[in-house]
């Protein structure tokens, strides 16, 4: 499965000399203006994380044990002990990424199957006011085509869904608070009806998660006090939900080879324990079961996913195209230069996506 | 009739010459205004040149690459469908109306998903927040 983010370093949990982590792309590169100015795809070195996201989400999709921690009888870190994953980095050490980097990282994962599962803790800002195709969510489309299970984080604003997790052939996800005995959707997790779709699809562990940052890492340096004894490292977000959710996609594929994306999104939606907040999706993540599918066909379960179908319906095709053809392009005439990678620096996200102060002062109490 | 701030990369023949005089004329007409010589405005741009090229990423309906007079094609994405381009914001304008071209945007940011690093406290392992209970459900019809 490939994680497309800011890199994966090597940590004691998931490492390349385990052969469990291998290098696929970087096209971090792009972000910068790298098309513009000759630079290549680089799809040969070791594709390391300056950053830290990626190798967090990486090794709670698959970390294996941490010496010295201890994680729980017979578990490792993250969820999916024995997947192999791949780094696909689409972010420089700054964090930095851009649509036409990360759709060249989702380019690179189409011709590169068996490459199965995407999970895309990514969000870009919806193409106007209103929510629409875009190259991203039709990326995800193909990929799907192509037998490829997209996972994607619906986003950290309350009440709207980010792109490309509003398209209606991912498979969304919401983050749950579960530091609690009842768990609650998380506040901040992204949620709402487009086009008559309701996303997220579902609500996975997403508040105060443990997992690795490498320890010259961009966020482990601005952020040592998020560090807990033990080594690990706190993080929440729609981000940490959805690697945890991959991981559980390539758990149910390693027991059903081969299922589409189509039955995938079925049993995570059906295994899924339903929780009263329209918010859930259909609710809150589980692995399925035996008693899960195996009495329905894929057949049927594809028509089960057709929930997606309201795509291709003729009134969602329009709503999409005029959404994206009027916004987008107030945007693009009133500017001849509407974004550079320099007017994104990893202090501009900093502030407002990596602040520990919107957890500690009081939200969750703790 | 000049086309300006042509990128390296960009290809015009003279059939885009004859184009963009075109189409500077059309949308002279249509906006009221004259492009006769003599007049106090500043010489007539052709449309498909004005503005600096800004970078674009095109959803395609078919594979085929799209080239054309004032579009320099960086990247063909042929496994999703997509291209990405640098082009005048005139040029993309008249690109989005090509029956090749799904859609369009222009390069944006994209940033992770993680809303916070949580500074103390303890946190829980993923697998503990899953509430995994194999099989205790079934599917629920959807």
């Amino acid at each position: 499965m490939a994680v497309v983010d800011t890199g994966i370093a090597d940590t004691p949990a998931l490492n390349r000399a385990s052969g469990r982590l291998v290098d696929g792309v970087d096209t971090s590169g792009l972000a910068a203006g790298g098309l513009s100015t000759g630079h290549e795809v680089d799809t040969e070195g070791v594709f390391s994380d300056g950053f830290g996201h990626g190798t967090f989400m990486a090794d709670l999709l698959a970390g294996g044990a941490v010496p010295g921690v201890d994680t729980g009888a017979d578990r490792g870190l993250g969820v999916a002990l024995g997947a192999r994953v791949v780094s696909v980095k689409v972010a420089d050490d700054g964090g930095v990424t851009s649509l036409s980097a990360v759709l060249a990282g989702l380019d690179w994962v189409a011709s590169h199957r068996p490459i199965d599962v995407v999970s895309l803790s990514l969000a870009a800002d919806r193409p106007g006011g209103a929510y629409g195709a875009d190259p991203l969510t039709m990326a995800v489309r193909h990929l799907r085509h192509a037998g490829v299970s997209v996972v994607v984080a619906a986003g950290n604003t309350a009440g709207e869904v980010a792109d490309p997790g509003f398209e209606p052939q991912a498979l969304t996800v919401g983050a749950a608070d579960t530091t609690e005995k009842a768990p609650s959707v998380a506040p901040f997790s992204g949620a709402g009806v487009v086009h008559g779709v309701q996303k997220p699809d579902l609500v996975a562990a997403g508040v105060h998660l443990q997992s690795l940052l490498p320890a010259d890492s961009e966020i482990a340096r601005s952020y040592p006090t998020a560090q807990l004894p033990s080594g690990l490292w706190r993080g929440s977000g729609t981000s940490q939900a959805t690697a945890v959710t991959a991981g559980v996609v390539a758990m149910y594929l390693g027991a059903h080879p081969g299922a589409s994306p189509a039955a995938v999104s079925a049993a995570m939606r059906g295994a899924a324990a339903p929780m009263a907040d329209s918010r859930a999706g259909a609710g809150m993540l589980a692995v399925p079961g035996s008693a899960d599918v195996p009495d329905v066909d894929v057949g049927t379960l594809d028509r089960q996913a057709l929930w997606a179908d309201g795509w291709d319906a003729p009134g969602w095709v329009q709503a999409l195209n005029a959404a994206w053809s009027t916004d987008v392009w107030t945007a693009t005439s009133g500017s001849s230069n509407p974004w550079s990678a320099k007017s994104w620096s990893a202090k501009s996200w900093s502030a407002k996506s990596w602040s520990a102060e919107p957890w500690d002062d009081g939200v969750t109490g703790r | 009739m000049q086309v300006r701030r042509r990128s390296p990369q960009v290809t015009t023949g003279p059939s885009a010459v004859v184009l963009a005089v075109l189409i500077a004329v059309l949308t002279g007409c249509l906006a009221g205004g004259s492009t006769a010589a003599g007049t106090a405005r500043p010489p007539h741009v052709p449309t498909s040149a004005r503005g600096a090229p800004v970078t674009a990423v095109l959803a395609l309906t078919g594979n085929a690459p799209v080239a054309g007079p004032g579009v320099a094609v960086l990247a063909h994405l042929g496994g999703i469908g997509a291209e990405v381009v640098r082009a005048a914001p005139a040029t993309l304008r008249t690109l989005r109306r090509d029956a090749r071209v799904a859609g369009l945007r222009t390069d944006a940011p994209v940033r992770t998903s993680t809303a916070s690093v949580d500074s103390s406290g303890t946190g829980v392992f993923p697998g503990n927040g899953s509430a995994h209970r194999p099989g205790d459900r079934r599917l629920a019809g959807r």
